[in-house]
C-alpha cells in the first residue's frame, strides 16, 4: 500500500533527521547530567538553582524557533509559498511548550527565593506572560481566518510582529531597575559590575550552560523539523479528502 | 545553605513532563495522520479502478437494445 507523502522525503534527508534526533537526545541527557551531577551548587540557594539551567536554555530553544517563525513569515510575504507557512505554524507549536518551561520553572524557582510564585508588578516576569499569550493567541487566531491565502498572510505578519516581544523579554532586565529578575550575562542596570547572582566565571557554570543551550536549541530545530513534515502530511491528507470527496 | 531540593525536583518534573507532552502529541498525530492517509489513499485508488472500469466497458444502460423476435419464446 502507498504511504504517499510519507515516502516522497530522500532517503538522505530522512537519515539526517534520524541522526539529528540521536543527537538530541544524547545532547539532552548530556545537559541534565551536566546540571544535575557536575554544575556546582549554589551556596546561596541549595539545588533550586540548577534550574537555572533549564530555565535559561528552554529559553534559547523557544527563542530559536520563534525567529524561525520570523524567517518563514518574510519568506512567504516575499514568494507566498505555502510551505513557509507550514514552517511558521511547526515553529511557533513548539516554540511555545519550550517557553513554557521557561516560565513554569521561573516560578517554581521564584517560590523559595523571592518567597512568591508569581508578582505582578515585575516588568521581565510580565513581558515573558505577554510573550507567551501572544504566541498562543496566533495558533488561536489562524482558526478564525478562514480564507487560507488571507491566512497564511496575516500570520506570517503577525510572526514577524511577536518576535519584538521576544527581543523585549531579552532586553527588559537590561535597561529596567524595578525588576527582582537577575541579569545574569552583561551587566546589571542595578549595579553596574554586577553580573547576575552567581558568577558566571564559573566554569562549570558556563560548560554547563552552553551545552544545555544548544541541546535545547537542537531540540528545537528537530522537533521542528519532524512537526513539519507532519504538517506537509496533514496537507497531503487535506488534498486529498477533498478529491475523494468530489468523486 | 538551604534545602531547597524539593523545588529543583519539581522544576525538572514540570521539564520531564512538558517534554514528554510534546513527544506524545507529536507521535499521536503522526499515527492519525497516517492511517487517514491511509484510508484515504484506499479510498482514492477504489475510486480511480471504478472510473478505469467505467471508462474501459460500456455502461449497461448503453447497450443497444435486443431486437425481440415476435416468435422468441418468452
Amino acid at each position: 500500500m502507498e504511504t504517499g507523502v510519507l515516502d516522497r522525503y530522500s532517503p538522505g534527508r530522512t537519515r539526517f533527521l534520524n541522526m539529528l534526533t540521536v543527537a538530541t537526545a544524547i545532547s539532552m541527557a548530556l545537559a541534565l547530567g551536566l546540571a544535575l551531577f557536575y554544575a556546582s551548587t549554589d551556596q546561596v540557594q541549595g539545588d533550586v538553582q540548577r534550574i537555572f539551567y533549564v530555565h535559561v536554555s528552554a529559553f534559547t530553544g523557544g527563542a530559536t524557533a520563534f525567529f524561525v517563525t520570523v524567517i518563514a513569515g518574510i519568506a512567504y510575504l516575499r514568494t507566498r509559498a505555502p510551505k513557509w507557512d507550514r514552517l511558521a505554524v511547526a515553529s511557533v507549536e513548539i516554540g511555545l511548550p519550550l517557553v513554557t518551561v521557561t516560565l513554569l520553572t521561573g516560578m517554581i524557582w521564584a517560590k523559595p527565593i523571592w518567597n512568591t510564585w508569581w508578582t505582578s508588578d515585575d516588568p521581565r516576569l510580565n513581558s515573558m506572560a505577554v510573550m507567551w499569550l501572544l504566541y498562543a493567541a496566533y495558533l488561536t487566531l489562524r482558526g478564525a481566518v478562514e480564507n487560507p491565502e488571507r491566512r497564511m498572510r496575516y500570520a506570517a505578519i503577525y510572526g514577524i510582529l511577536a518576535f519584538v516581544s521576544v527581543i523585549y523579554v531579552f532586553f527588559v532586565i537590561r535597561f529596567r531597575t524595578d525588576t527582582l529578575h537577575p541579569v545574569v550575562f552583561g551587566p546589571s542596570p542595578v549595579e553596574s559590575t554586577a553580573k547576575g547572582t552567581f558568577g558566571v566565571k564559573d566554569p562549570r557554570l558556563v560548560l554547563t550552560i552552553s551545552v544545555g543551550s544548544i541541546a535545547w536549541m537542537l531540540l528545537a530545530f528537530t522537533l521542528m523539523w519532524h512537526r513539519l513534515r507532519m504538517e506537509n502530511t496533514a496537507e497531503h491528507v487535506r488534498v486529498l479528502k477533498a478529491r475523494v470527496l468530489s468523486q | 545553605m538551604p534545602d531547597t531540593t524539593n523545588y529543583m525536583i519539581l522544576g525538572y518534573a514540570v521539564t520531564i513532563a512538558i517534554l514528554t507532552g510534546i513527544v506524545v502529541y507529536l507521535v499521536l498525530k503522526a499515527r492519525n495522520l497516517r492511517a487517514e492517509l491511509q484510508t484515504l489513499e484506499m479510498l482514492d485508488a477504489e475510486d480511480k479502478s471504478k472510473e478505469a472500469e467505467s471508462a474501459t466497458s460500456p455502461a449497461r444502460e448503453t447497450l443497444p437494445k435486443q431486437v425481440e423476435h415476435p416468435n422468441m419464446p418468452a
